[in-house]
Formats: structure tokens, C-alpha cells, sequence
């Protein structure tokens, strides 16, 4: 490993990283959006159950978002936001879920067992996850309940999904070479990539959706470069679909 | 958050002011560097078109531009309704669109999605030839792939009643004639290792981002899915061939956090651009 490529390419990484931060928050809060089919809710109702997530758990009746844009100044007018509590909750599972990837690699990091130049993948891995969920936070954390006795409600800040974070983290500390630590960090980014996968399939919020469509390529991204460093036959890693198979199902992982 | 949303929203509204002056006179300005008359360097013109500096060859010959173009071309004639893919510069929503104008569009992005990768499956047949081993056993991999897409996007297209588009040239299940044309340049250096990379990234890229940026425009969340789960791969191909440009710097093979939809075949304001100055 060219240890000054790798800076090189970390700080390249580092500006363009910064460059997509900058526009995301205003590339999702520049539209507004229709109600939802009501079909379609109850079917993703259904999927979701009554799903619960630690202190993510979200109880909305008349939810609104500021809508930016068209307005000078700071004036702007509250305008209703379509995403019903479904669509809510399936989000807020991501943004939980990357709030763990992002405690897994620090967990990670703090490991012996990496070398130098896989050490800097961990690190900006990190960093992507954690831009994720800023994201998220950024998306989610201005969507309030409804005023009542005088007090409005807004969604709860997600936390890592205990459970998930429970089972990982032995494995991620325990690990006793670089090939086991990695596996595991590859069978989160695999995880990651279904799950925004079987998110698609059910959100019913255009922006929601959107965001979904530009993490999910990233953790794509990901799951080939542990795979790839790991060795795994390619076949393995470059299935003609991405599939839902080793999403980590919402229901699974109420709190 | 540690922001007040007041704070947020003054932060959000300077950053699309920004955004906004950026954007401004962007036509006129696109349509002089996309000249061929014009001598503009190949540089500028990348960066004019956003393109990340460390990869211009991704953007060799102004994708963003003459993407506007591969969506018109996979747009039916319209009889009826019109289906506003040819706009002034506005983001297109499904929105405002009426159930018809949501199934048409449903179908045009179905049909760019498969004219790109009948177009990746022609060119990679074309190339493999000046790549080496490793290089060709990739693109092999990745040309039984995109034919395994554009099949499964003609089954969704027959499955939603779409009917085959078939006008010469501009048939949907073809090689999309102004993305050719877009890449003539990287095509025809496409002789030897290096330019059969630079193209299978050119390709990669603006088919991931297509699928990334066109998810808005399909109104069934079952088409987001069945999209991406095309534009995953799409990014997986990318991340091999990084991989390949750069060997033993994995950092490289995932540099952004977010996928871009930057180089997207997307409709809108360039078609001007592409009637009047190509």
C-alpha cells in the first residue's frame, strides 16, 4: 500500500465528500410532495408492523416541514410534508442503521488487527456512514407533531440499533485477524445495501426515496471494496441484481 | 441538530441562492463550451460541466448536456398528452402529473434505462477486444449483466403496456443514437487498455447516476426498487473498474458519499443546447 496515494486519495475524497454535503440538505429540502396512495400505506403499514425503534420511535398526526425556497429571508411558509408515519419509521430505521455502521467501524478502529492503509478505509467508511445519517437527521429532525396542550412534538433523534450493535460488536472486537474483522464490516455494508433496496420498494415519499437511491449505490460501493480486499470470487460480489436478501428486516430489530 | 431551524433555513436559502447564480445563464453558457468551433479546452469544459476534476474523463464530451437528448429520444411521440420532459431548466416531479402523464413517464425511464445498457452491451462487445485479461474478463462479466438488465427493464416495460417504440434509428431497444454520439470521442480511443477503461467509466457512471437521479420520476416505489436495484450494480462495476485504474488504493474505489446524479441522462434544459449547437 502507497501510503502517500492513499492520502492523496483520502484528501481528494475528503473535498469531494464535502462538495456532496454541501448540496444534499438543499437538494432535499427544496421539493414538497404529494399525500400518499392509501393503498399503498396500508401495504406498507402492514410490512412494518408496529415497529419500534429504541428512541427513534415516532408518533406524528399532522406533520409539517418548513419548505425553503421561493421566499426571501427566513419568512418561509409551513407547507404540509408527505411522508406518513410508515415512511417515517422505515427512514428512521436507516438513519438507525447508520448510526450502527458508524459505531461498528469505530469499534473497528480501535482494533490492532488492520493494517495502515485498511485502517483509512474504516476511517472513511466511517465518515460516509455518518454523513448518511447526518443526512437523515438533517431530513427527519425538522418534521414535528402536532401542537398539543401546548407542546409540539418533534421525530426523536435515532439511535444505533442496540440489538444489531450487541451482536456486532463482540464479533468486531473479538476478531483475531483482519479477514474476520473484515467480513463482518462486509456483511454490514451487504446488509446496508439490501435494506435501502427493500426501503425503495416500500417508501412512498419521493424524497425519502431519493435519498435512499443515493446512499444505496455507496454501500455497493463498499460491500466491493471489503470483498475485494477479502478476496471473494467475484461472482460473489457482482450478482447481476441487487437483491433484499441480507436486508435487515425493521421488524426483527424493534426496540 | 445543533442548529435552530432558523438558523437551518437561513444556511438552506443562501445555499440555493448559490446554487441558483451557478446555475444562471448555464445554457448559453454550455452551448459555446460544447462548441466544437469553440477551441474551449476539454478541461474547462468538464469542470464547466461540474465534473470532479480528478476524472474528467467521465464527463469527455458533455454527458449532462446530450443526456437531455437520450431522454427525448426514448420519449414516444406524443399523440394526446404531453409528458413535460422537454422543459425550460424546471426539475420534473410526478407531482403534478396526472395518472397518464405518471405511466408514460414510468415508461421513459424504463426505456432510457434500457437504451443505456443496450448501449454498454454494443460497446463492450466492440472494445473487449484491446483490453487485456483482466480488463476483458471484467467488461465480459459486465456485458452479460447489462443484457440481463435491459431484458429484465423490456419485461417491465411490456408488463406496464408499453409497446415497442419503433422509429428507425430511435427505436428504445437500441443503442441510443445521442448517447453515441455523445461519446464519439471516448469511443474512438477506446484502442488500447487505457481507453477502453476510460470508457466502461464513462459508462458505468452515467448509467449508475441515470437510475440514482431518475428514482423521482417513477411514481410506484416497486420501479424505484427494480431501478436500483440496476443502478447497485451499476456502481458495484464502478467501484471494480476503480479498482482496476487504481490498483492498491481501495479509498478510490469509494471516494463519494452519496451517489451523484450529476452526469445523468436527464430531461430538461438542455435540449436547446443540443438542437442548436451539436
Amino acid at each position: 500500500m502507497d501510503a502517500r496515494a492513499l492520502r492523496r486519495m483520502a484528501t481528494e475524497a475528503d473535498e469531494q465528500h464535502r462538495e456532496a454535503m454541501r448540496t444534499m440538505p438543499a437538494d432535499l429540502h427544496e421539493r414538497h410532495f404529494s399525500t400518499a396512495d392509501p393503498d399503498r400505506t396500508a401495504s406498507r403499514r402492514r410490512f412494518l408492523g408496529t415497529v419500534g425503534l429504541g428512541g427513534a420511535a415516532i408518533a406524528i398526526a399532522g406533520i409539517s416541514v418548513p419548505v425553503l425556497g421561493g421566499v426571501a429571508g427566513a419568512q418561509a411558509a409551513e407547507e404540509p410534508y408527505a411522508p406518513d408515519a410508515a415512511d417515517l419509521q422505515l427512514a428512521t430505521f436507516a438513519w438507525a442503521l447508520e448510526l450502527t455502521a458508524a459505531a461498528a467501524y469505530g469499534l473497528a478502529e480501535g482494533t490492532k488487527v488492520l493494517t495502515s492503509g485498511e485502517a483509512e478505509v474504516v476511517r472513511l467508511f466511517q465518515g460516509h456512514h455518518k454523513d448518511h445519517a447526518a443526512a437523515f437527521e438533517t431530513l427527519l429532525g425538522t418534521v414535528k407533531g402536532e401542537e398539543v396542550g401546548g407542546t409540539t412534538s418533534t421525530t426523536a433523534a435515532a439511535t444505533p440499533i442496540q440489538s444489531l450493535v450487541d451482536g456486532l460488536g463482540p464479533q468486531i472486537t473479538g476478531a483475531p485477524d483482519a479477514a474476520s474483522l473484515m467480513q463482518v464490516l462486509l456483511s454490514i455494508e451487504e446488509g446496508a445495501a439490501a435494506t435501502y433496496l427493500l426501503a425503495l420498494g416500500n417508501l412512498d415519499d419521493t424524497l425519502l426515496a431519493e435519498s435512499a437511491a443515493k446512499i444505496l449505490p455507496v454501500e455497493s460501493q463498499h460491500a466491493v471494496v471489503w470483498s475485494q480486499l477479502l478476496e471473494v470470487p467475484i461472482e460473489d460480489y457482482l450478482p447481476a441484481f441487487q437483491t433484499t436478501a441480507d436486508a435487515f428486516d425493521p421488524a426483527s430489530y424493534a426496540g | 441538530m445543533t442548529l435552530s431551524r432558523d438558523e437551518m433555513r437561513r444556511e438552506l436559502d443562501a445555499i440555493k441562492r448559490e446554487h441558483e447564480a451557478d446555475m444562471a445563464g448555464r445554457p448559453g453558457l454550455l452551448r459555446r463550451l460544447f462548441d466544437p468551433e469553440s477551441r474551449v479546452p476539454a478541461e474547462v469544459r468538464a469542470a464547466a460541466a461540474g465534473a470532479p476534476s480528478r476524472r474528467q474523463l467521465l464527463t469527455a464530451g458533455g454527458l449532462t448536456i446530450l443526456g437531455a437528448a437520450v431522454v427525448s429520444a426514448c420519449v414516444e411521440p406524443p399523440e394526446e398528452r404531453q409528458i413535460p420532459v422537454t422543459g425550460a431548466g424546471k426539475e420534473t416531479t410526478t407531482t403534478s402529473m396526472s395518472s397518464a402523464d405518471m405511466e408514460a413517464m414510468n415508461l421513459t425511464v424504463l426505456r432510457v434505462g434500457q437504451s443505456i445498457e443496450a448501449l454498454a452491451v454494443q460497446q463492450y462487445e466492440a472494445v473487449v477486444g484491446a483490453a487485456d485479461a483482466e480488463l476483458a474478463d471484467v467488461l465480459t462479466l459486465f456485458a452479460e449483466q447489462h443484457q440481463e438488465h435491459a431484458q429484465s427493464l423490456s419485461d417491465a416495460i411490456t408488463s406496464l403496456g408499453g409497446e415497442p417504440y419503433q422509429d428507425g434509428s430511435q427505436a428504445w431497444d437500441k443503442p441510443n443514437p445521442a448517447l453515441l454520439e455523445a461519446l464519439a470521442e471516448p469511443i474512438a480511443l477506446a484502442t488500447d487498455n487505457t481507453g477502453v477503461l476510460a470508457l466502461a467509466l464513462i459508462l458505468e457512471n452515467v448509467a449508475q447516476q441515470t437510475y440514482t437521479y431518475q428514482v423521482k420520476n417513477l411514481s410506484e416505489p416497486e420501479l424505484r426498487a427494480a431501478a436500483m436495484s440496476i443502478g447497485g450494480i451499476e456502481a458495484r462495476h464502478m467501484a471494480v473498474l476503480l479498482g482496476i485504474e487504481t490498483p492498491d488504493t481501495p479509498t478510490a474505489q469509494a471516494p463519494f458519499p452519496f451517489g451523484k446524479t450529476l452526469d445523468a441522462v436527464k430531461e430538461g434544459e438542455a435540449v436547446e443546447v443540443v438542437g442548436s449547437g451539436q
